[in-house]
């Protein structure tokens, strides 16, 4: 086959796919022009999760007639005029991509006039071919249609998710910029519902509230510090959660370097994680608005095709101060942060074998009923236990086994628990337990989340899942992009016993499901939108974990709640009969360990 | 302080304002009671901040003074002492109460008085709304467990009380049910008001009001803030609770397809026995109404299931009009319901399995619960 030139429409459609890979970049852009136009007011609007059309609107200095045309041929920007401005962009955009990449995939409508032009000026252009040029009356600014996208792509099209996918990114996108401009005024609708509308008024906790409610922005800690001078000055400002509001994905951690947004992944996330050390549970992430200045010859935004990664000049110095400043914000907030003390390097047998029992990993047979007990019922109540306990310890504790007589013992109860017996209660979160090998700790809500866990999971699979309807429905306000989540898959959620529907800005919850308790309607929904959003693939598989795993968490036992000793017994008891008792559905232990001869050491009887 | 009362008499004053004292509180002054003496009588009072209690007993003062004690400690002390004469006597130097009742003597240290939390105070004493002691009793029984438990929308917490010419209307409702009752007031109301009452209040109202008192007068505070219930001997003060109670009347059904009459009795011996099983399966049980034909009276069948626990199915005859049908309840709305019915018949009014099914006592007006169905999907 012989080599050749692509013509230029194959090449503006290849180089366009490294920019606009789906609506959400178009929107992308199209913002980042506004912003470097310098607009007060954006309006988006998108339509069919932006394929039928996405429409942005802005009052920025608009572009002169005559260069309006010459605004959508490749590498042609007003933004850059030497290769050494690529080191002191101040600007989002740069590289004159984006409006070419967007006319070679889409028609695009463009209508803008300079403040101090008389007459505005309309472009219509298809496919990377101009087709009209007119002028026209408007008011100063750019508004930008894209209509159609990727209708000359159709393998792109193809590849796209659902339109309710497809407009929660779009709406992601917009809260990302109205978060980092907290003084420009952001309107977003989708298919003719208004989802966000910020107030422009240069506050950042504004601009909070209205993307994830007053409860959550109240308790944001505000963080500010600097460092460095001239180009090596870093400076770190914004919002970050208290360690006890967190999420179970990143979408809630919004990171801008010079107000231009990145990935919340690799190393700087690394960092923000890591200021929380020990204050996050695994799996849980924080929420974060956090804005990195730093001299724009000392970042290199030019790394990735759509910008969201960048490149530090002195990497070291701006994570050190974000970890600082971080660290200091939630110091502030009077939160100490846990040091462990370190574990004995040797772990006794028993607690190892615990260890591994949770992985599940083992086939020791390190919880062979133990001689005294094969003689009764093995199944038999917590009493029993008990008493069995009374008829064979000698001195008022577990008869301890000799390591080889358990070794030969013949059972093999795989992942079962040892037979235990309630002591008690501490901190109204957890059990204490006693059994053969040493000291239970019973983490009740965890524990209680494995049962209910297992129990929705049975009822799941006999497809019963009843449905309590509400007498007042109520109203739920959450995030835009959550509410876009929900409302798609409401079909999916009425399976599971929720009846929402769109109110206004808000949802309305008219039938929840039976086993939940009300109180924490907003919470549950919110996290199974979480669940939905962070699980790219909605298989559904998936969407039986996100439910069964919120569901079960949010009806379960609440640490801080006294348990009687009936109460206790029979959390023990059930959690017996789960076939993983050990971890509750979030992956979290539902139990530790400490083994007599941990406790003889630490009381200096035993080396 | 110096005065003398009798054991009885302080015994009961002190189950009263019991109620009142917190359980577990911060501060340590509110698990304490008041004793202060108060134009010949002597007041005991009780405050939890939320609601305050306030009870005068009869009694013979020799000398003024006032006194908070810890409250258990005070109630188990005189519940143990013989029914005779017991002396109270004062040590204002350190704080201590001296009680001689019979051949015992005890001495309880005390807190100083000033320290006892002011209980609002309610100076325009021209009663709002004027209720027979005995029908605004039955009336909270059977309207505020109604109110929703937790604490995320505090208006449901509440009993709205509506006032209009001689009219009050009592309604309570949680996410899933709602329980209404109009009573009808001896003497028409000046002014027609909304109240949100906390059904706490309401029912501490209820237990105090023994039917030996003649009228029960309620005051509002000019600011709206606070209401007062007022009898001879009692005075329970409560905060009101702010905010706009959800449209009820709304959600009343105006017809119903099917109407079954039952026995009360009856139907809570059978909602009773499903109750065991339905417990293990979220709560639901069915309820199928079949009227009867020539050969005999109509029936409803209540049935709960429990897949790992086993089910239930009873029978009870009943009166029915209409086509029949089902609706499946949570049990405990279901016999909350029927607990509220004082007559000897209930009726039960239902649309179709996913409207609410209307609970009514037969032969008496005036009174309406409504419980939302579960629909299994």
């Amino acid at each position: 086959m012989p080599i050749r030139v692509l013509d230029a429409t194959v090449a503006a459609q290849i180089a366009a796919g490294e920019v606009i890979e789906r609506p959400a970049s178009v929107v992308r852009e199209l913002v980042e022009n506004a912003l470097d136009a310098g607009a007060r007011r954006i309006v988006v609007e998108a339509r069919g999760g932006g394929l039928r059309e996405i429409r942005v609107q802005d009052d920025g200095c608009g572009i002169p007639a005559d260069e309006v045309e010459l605004a959508f041929a490749r590498h042609a920007t007003s933004k850059l005029s030497t290769a050494d401005d690529l080191w002191s962009i101040t600007t989002l955009g740069f590289r004159g991509e984006a409006l070419p990449s967007i006319a070679a995939v889409a028609q695009v409508i463009c209508i803008t006039r300079v403040a101090n032009a008389d007459v505005g000026v309309e472009l219509r252009i298809a496919g990377g071919e101009v087709q009209a040029i007119m002028p026209r009356g408007c008011s100063p600014g750019t508004t930008i249609s894209v209509r159609n996208l990727f209708y000359n792509t159709p393998v792109r099209r193809e590849f796209l998710r659902s339109d309710a996918t497809e407009s929660a990114a779009i709406a992601a996108v917009v809260t990302q910029y109205a978060l980092a401009y907290p003084e420009v005024r952001f309107s977003l609708s989708i298919d003719g519902r208004t989802t966000l509308q910020t107030s422009g008024n240069g506050d950042l906790r504004a601009a909070t509230i209205e993307i994830y409610g007053l409860d959550v922005a109240r308790q944001l800690l505000a963080v500010d510090a600097a460092a460095g001078e001239g180009i090596d000055h870093v400076h770190v400002s914004g919002l970050v959660s208290p360690p006890g509001l967190t999420r179970s994905s990143r979408a809630a951690v919004h990171l801008f370097v010079n107000r231009r947004a990145i990935q919340p992944r690799g190393q700087i996330a690394l960092v923000l994680e890591e200021a929380y050390h020990t204050l996050l549970m695994k799996g849980r992430h924080p929420m974060a608005i956090l804005n990195i200045s730093v001299h724009p010859a000392a970042v290199d935004v030019n790394v990735h095709p759509t910008k969201s990664e960048v490149k530090f000049r002195n990497t070291i110095q701006v994570m050190s101060v974000l970890g600082r400043a971080v660290r200091a914000a939630l110091l502030e907030s009077g939160v100490r942060p846990w040091e462990e003390p370190g574990i004995p390097a040797s772990l006794d047998t028993a607690q190892r074998r615990f260890e591994l029992r949770r992985l599940g990993t083992s086939h020791e047979s390190a919880w062979d009923t133990p001689s005294w007990m094969t003689a009764g019922d093995e199944r038999g109540s917590a009493s029993f236990h008990v008493r069995n306990w009374r008829n064979e310890g000698q001195s008022g504790a577990w008869q301890r086994e000799p390591a080889a007589a358990s070794s030969l013992s013949p059972t093999v109860q795989t992942s079962k628990l040892p037979p235990l017996r309630i002591v008690g209660q501490i901190a109204q979160s957890y059990i204490v337990a006693e059994s053969p090998d040493g000291m239970y700790l019973i983490d009740q809500h965890a524990a209680h989340e494995r049962i209910t866990y297992e129990r929705l999971m049975a009822q799941r699979g006999a497809g019963m899942i009843e449905s309590q309807e509400l007498l007042i429905p109520q109203v739920v306000d959450l995030p835009p992009t959550a509410q876009d989540v929900l409302l798609a898959a409401a079909d999916r959620l009425a399976e599971w016993g929720f009846v929402i529907e769109p109110f206004g800005r808000s949802l309305r919850v008219r039938a929840i499901p039976a086993v939940l308790y009300p109180g924490d309607l907003a919470t549950a929904l919110l996290e199974i939108a979480d669940h939905l959003s962070e699980r790219s693939g909605t298989t559904p598989r998936d969407w039986r974990e996100a439910m069964l795993i919120t569901l079960s968490c949010h009806t379960s036992v609440r640490a801080g709640q006294t348990l009687s000793f009936d109460e206790m017994r029979g959390l023990v008891r059930q959690l017996e009969q789960c076939a993983s008792p050990r971890t509750c559905p979030h992956g979290r232990p539902t139990m530790i360990l400490l083994t007599i001869t941990q406790i003889e050491r630490q009381f200096g009887r035993a080396k | 302080m110096k005065l003398s009362c009798l054991q009885e008499n302080l015994k009961r004053g002190l189950a009263i304002v019991g109620h009142a004292v917190a359980g577990k509180s911060t501060l340590p002054i509110l698990s304490h009671i008041l004793l202060a003496t108060d134009d010949g009588r002597l007041k005991l009072a009780a405050t939890n901040l939320e609601i305050g209690i306030t009870c005068w007993i009869g009694a013979k003062v020799e000398n003024e003074g006032a006194v908070a004690v810890p409250a258990k400690l005070l109630s188990d002390v005189v519940g143990s002492l013989p029914n005779d004469r017991i002396d109270l006597t004062l040590d204002v130097r350190t704080q201590t109460l001296n009680l001689k009742c019979a051949r015992f003597e005890t001495n309880i240290k005390g807190a100083d008085a000033d320290d006892f939390p002011t209980i609002p105070a309610v100076d325009d004493r021209t009663p709002v709304a004027v209720f027979p002691p005995a029908l605004l009793r039955e009336t909270i029984q059977q309207v505020a467990f109604a109110a929703a438990t937790e604490e995320t929308r505090p208006v449901l917490q509440g009993v709205q009380l509506r006032l209009r010419d001689n009219r009050a209307i009592f309604a309570a409702a949680d996410g899933f049910r709602l329980a209404m009752r109009i009573i009808e007031l001896p003497e028409p109301v000046t002014q027609s008001q909304e109240l949100i009452i906390p059904a706490r209040a309401l029912n501490e109202l209820a237990r105090i009001l023994d039917g030996d008192e003649e009228q029960v007068e309620m005051i509002v505070t000019p600011s709206g803030g606070q209401v007062l219930f007022h009898t001879s001997t009692v005075d329970l003060v409560s905060r009101l609770i702010d905010g706009k109670f959800p449209d009820v009347d709304r959600v009343i059904p105006q017809q119903y397809q099917t109407r079954a009459v039952l026995d009360t009795q009856e139907l809570t011996k059978a909602v009773k026995l499903a109750s065991y099983f339905a417990v293990a399966s979220s709560n639901i049980v069915r309820l199928q109404m079949e009227p009867g034909g020539e050969m005999g009276p109509g029936r409803m069948t209540i049935s709960a299931n429990a897949v790992e626990v086993g089910d239930n199915k009873g029978q009870v005859d009943a009166m029915i009009q209409g086509e029949g049908g089902q609706i499946a309840l949570n049990v405990k709305f279901l016999s909350d319901a029927i607990a509220a019915i004082p007559t000897p018949q209930v009726a039960l009014e239902t649309q179709s399995p996913q409207h609410p099914a209307v609970f009514k006592p037969v032969g008496a007006d005036g009174y309406i619960h409504i419980v939302m169905p579960m629909t299994v999907r």
